[in-house]
C-alpha cells in the first residue's frame, strides 16, 4: 500500500503538530488528525508507520518526547520548543568567515548538502541576519571523494552502536561481512579509515572506508567499549599486528622514499640521512612487498626470513618476465 | 525512499527561518543558497503552504507568498518554524572536520578564527564527545605549512626535501611556492622548481622538510611539467595477469578485466601514471602479477628484478 500523502508532508505536519501542544499529543489524535495516517488500513499498519516517522524525525535530531503519566504508560508525544531550538551563537565575522569555508571544503561530496544545511541555520540564528558566504570564497582544501559511509559511521560512533558492512579485505580481495564496534574515525591524507573492535577476529582493526561495499547497517546492539584510554589519533593506521616484523633495510642515499617516510613517521630522527634504516612491519608480506619495491634501493638484511622472502619474491618477478637468471 | 524524505524535510525546517531573515529573497537566489534548481524550490513552497497545525484552518497553516512577478518570497506566518532547528551531530560534525582540515593546510588567513569558531560550534553543540572520536590529518606538518605560506605570500624562495613516491626517491630542491589546490582530498603544491628549470608539482604531504630558501638565479620560462606528476599527454596503459591476491589493484587503481589469463589469472589493464609508478606498483606485488604488455615495462620490470636480486647475493 503506498501513502496516498506525501512522506515529508506527512513528517512535516507531525512536527508541527508537536511542537504545537504543551502537554502531549496521543497517538488516536495523531492518527485521526494528522493527514497520511488515516490512509493506514490497519492498527497494525498504522502502529508501523508511527513507529517510522518518530524514528526518523529522532535519527535527525528532532527531539521527540515521549510523555509518561505517573503509573508509567505512554500519555502521548511532544516536541519542546527549547531543545528544538537553535540558540544563537556568538561568532565573530572572521569565525563566520571560517565555518562559511569549511562548509565548502565538502562541495563536490555526496554529503555536502549536511554541512550546507548547517550553515543556512547558523546564519538564520545570527541576530544580524547576514550572509555567511562572499560569492568568491573558495577553500584550499576539497572533499570531493568524501564516502557515503562517513554519515552513518559518524552516527555509530556517537550513539557507541554495533555497524556491519561487506568489506574488501586488501590481502586476498574478498569481499565479507564485518561486525565492528566502531571506536573512532580518522583521515590521512585525504583517506577516511574506521578504528574499532572486529567481532569476528576478536581484535582491534582498521578499516579503509573505500573498501567498504554498499551501505552500512548501524545495529541495535550496543558496542564493545574501547579499551581505557584509547584515542583515536594514536591508533594505527593499519590493523593491529598480526605477526609484526621488525626490519632493517640497507638504503641507497637520496632513494627509498617511501621507507624513509615510514620510518619518520614511526620517529626515526635521521630517516632522509640514514643509510641503515629500522622499520616495525605489520607482516612478513608487507617487509617483502616493501623489499621488491624499492628495487636496488632498499635490501633487507634482517631478520632473515625476510632476506630470504624477498630474495625468492624477487627470483618469481624475474623469471614471471622472460629473465633466465643471468 | 526515507533518506530522501529526511533530506527534504531537514531542507524545509532550515528554509522556513532563512527566508524569514531574508525577507524578501527571490526564488532564484534562494534555490541557489540550498544547493537545489528554483524548480525543487518552488515545490518546496508549494508543501509548506498545505502544512500546519490539527485543524489546518485559517492561522494554522504556514502562509508563505511568492507569486508576486519578480519571485520574491515573504513568510507571513512560519507557525513554530520561526527559528532554525537546533544542529544534528551530522552537521555539526562535517563542519568541524572541515575546521580541522583547514587548520592544517596552508593558505587560510585566519587560522585562530578556525580554532575558537570550532570551539564554540561544539559547544553550542554538545560535539565535543563524539568529536574526540575523529581525527583528521592532512599530513602537513606544521614547520612545512608555515615556510609555504610565508613563501606564498611574499613569493620566496624556498628550499625543500621532497620524497617522491612515483620515483621513490628522496631529492633537495630550492623552488618558488607558485599555487595550492586539491584532488580528492590531497593538497599539492605548483611551484618553479630551480633544480629541474621548470614548473613542477609537488603532493604537500610528501615534503619532508622546508625552509627559506636562496634563489639561484631568475627562473627560465617555466617548461612543461613534471612528467612524472601530471597525467602524460597521451595516457599509456599495461596489460597485467594478474593472481587472487593482486585483484585489490583493480579498485584502487581504477583497472580494466579483460579477460581471464591461461593459468586462472585475470588480465587486467590499467592506465600508467608513469612508467616509474608501474614499475613500483608492479615490483611491489611481489610476483602475484606479471607485465604482458607494453614490451619495455617487462623489460624494466625483469631488469630492476635482476639488478635487486644481486644486491642480495
Amino acid at each position: 500500500m503506498t501513502d496516498r500523502v506525501d512522506r515529508t508532508e506527512r513528517l512535516l505536519n507531525l512536527v508541527l503538530c508537536l511542537m504545537a501542544t504543551a502537554t502531549a499529543v496521543s497517538r488516536a489524535t495523531i492518527r485521526q488528525a494528522i493527514p497520511g495516517y488515516g490512509d493506514a488500513p490497519s492498527d497494525a499498519a498504522f502502529e508501523r508507520m508511527f513507529e517510522r516517522d518518530k524514528d526518523e524525525l529522532r535519527s535527525m535530531g528532532i527531539p521527540v518526547e515521549t510523555v509518561l503519566d505517573v503509573s508509567g504508560e505512554v500519555v502521548g508525544y511532544r516536541i519542546p520548543g527549547d531543545s528544538y531550538v537553535l540558540h544563537p551563537i556568538d561568532f565573530t565575522v572572521e569565525e563566520r568567515a571560517a565555518i562559511a569555508l569549511a562548509a565548502q571544503v565538502w562541495s563536490g561530496a555526496s554529503i555536502a548538502p549536511v554541512p550546507g544545511t548547517a550553515l543556512r541555520k547558523l546564519e538564520s540564528a545570527s541576530a544580524s541576519g547576514h550572509d555567511w558566504t562572499p560569492a568568491d570564497l573558495r577553500g584550499p582544501v576539497e572533499l570531493t571523494a568524501a564516502d557515503a559511509a562517513l554519515l552513518p559511521l559518524m552516527q555509530a560512533v556517537r550513539d557507541e552502536k554495533v555497524v556491519t558492512f561487506d568489506y574488501r579485505a586488501p590481502a586476498d580481495d574478498t569481499v565479507r561481512k564485518r561486525t565492528v564496534s566502531p571506536w573512532g574515525l580518522r583521515s590521512s591524507s585525504g583517506r577516511w579509515f574506521l578504528v574499532g573492535h572486529d567481532h569476528d577476529r576478536e581484535a582491534q582493526r582498521t578499516f579503509r572506508l573505500s573498501r567498504m561495499h554498499g551501505p552500512v547497517q548501524v545495529m541495535a546492539a550496543a558496542r564493545i567499549p574501547p579499551p581505557e584510554g584509547f584515542e583515536v589519533s594514536r591508533a594505527g593506521l593499519d590493523a593491529g599486528p598480526d605477526e609484526g616484523v621488525r626490519a632493517r633495510f640497507r638504503v641507497a642515499p637520496g632513494r627509498a622514499a617511501r621507507l624513509r617516510r615510514m620510518a619518520a613517521a614511526q620517529g626515526v630522527v635521521d630517516a632522509f640521512e640514514a643509510d641503515t634504516i629500522t622499520v616495525e612491519l605489520r607482516s612478513l608480506a608487507d617487509a617483502t612487498a616493501i623489499a621488491c619495491a624499492a628495487g636496488v634501493d632498499a635490501v633487507v638484511v634482517e631478520p632473515p626470513e625476510a632476506v630470504a622472502a624477498a630474495r625468492a619474491a624477487l627470483a618469481v618477478i624475474a623469471s614471471a618476465h622472460g629473465d633466465g637468471g643471468s | 525512499m526515507s533518506g530522501t524524505a529526511a533530506e527534504r524535510l531537514s531542507r524545509l525546517l532550515a528554509l522556513v527561518p532563512w527566508l524569514r531573515a531574508h525577507d524578501g529573497v527571490t526564488v532564484a537566489d534562494a534555490a541557489a543558497h540550498f544547493g537545489v534548481i528554483p524548480d525543487q524550490l518552488e515545490q518546496d513552497l508549494w508543501l509548506l503552504i498545505v502544512c500546519g497545525e490539527p485543524g489546518y484552518g485559517p492561522g494554522q497553516l504556514v502562509d508563505i507568498q511568492f507569486w508576486d512577478e519578480e519571485g520574491r518570497i515573504h513568510v507571513l506566518d512560519a507557525l513554530t518554524l520561526e527559528r532554525p532547528m537546533r544542529l544534528s551531530q551530522q552537521e555539526a560534525l562535517t563542519l568541524l572536520i572541515a575546521l580541522r582540515m583547514l587548520a592544517q593546510v596552508p593558505g587560510v588567513e585566519d587560522r585562530e578564527a578556525l580554532v575558537t569558531a570550532a570551539v564554540k560550534l561544539e559547544q553550542a553543540a554538545s560535539a565535543t564527545e563524539a568529536a574526540r572520536a575523529i581525527t583528521v590529518n592532512v599530513g602537513v606538518s606544521p614547520e612545512v605549512r608555515g615556510v609555504i605560506e610565508m613563501a606564498l605570500a611574499s613569493g620566496g624562495a624556498t628550499a625543500i626535501r621532497y620524497a617522491s613516491a612515483s620515483k621513490d626517491e628522496v631529492t633537495d630542491r630550492t623552488i618558488e611556492p607558485r599555487r595550492l589546490f586539491t584532488t580528492d582530498g590531497t593538497v599539492y603544491l605548483e611551484a618553479y622548481c630551480y633544480s629541474a628549470g621548470a614548473l613542477r608539482t609537488f603532493r604537500l604531504d610528501r615534503v619532508v622538510s622546508a625552509a627559506p630558501g636562496q634563489a639561484p638565479g631568475p627562473p627560465e620560462s617555466p617548461g612543461p611539467g613534471d612528467p612524472t606528476t601530471d597525467p602524460p599527454a597521451v595516457p599509456a596503459t599495461a596489460l597485467l595477469a594478474v593472481s587472487p591476491e593482486a585483484r585489490w589493484i583493480i579498485d584502487v587503481h581504477h583497472g580494466a578485466v579483460e579477460g581471464e589469463g591461461a593459468d586462472g589469472s585475470t588480465l587486467v589493464r590499467l592506465r600508467m601514471l608513469s612508467p616509474d609508478w608501474a614499475l613500483r606498483l608492479v615490483l611491489s606485488l611481489a610476483g602475484t602479477a606479471t607485465v604482458l604488455e607494453p614490451p619495455e615495462l617487462v623489460e624494466t620490470v625483469a631488469g630492476a628484478a635482476r639488478s635487486a636480486l644481486a644486491a642480495y647475493r
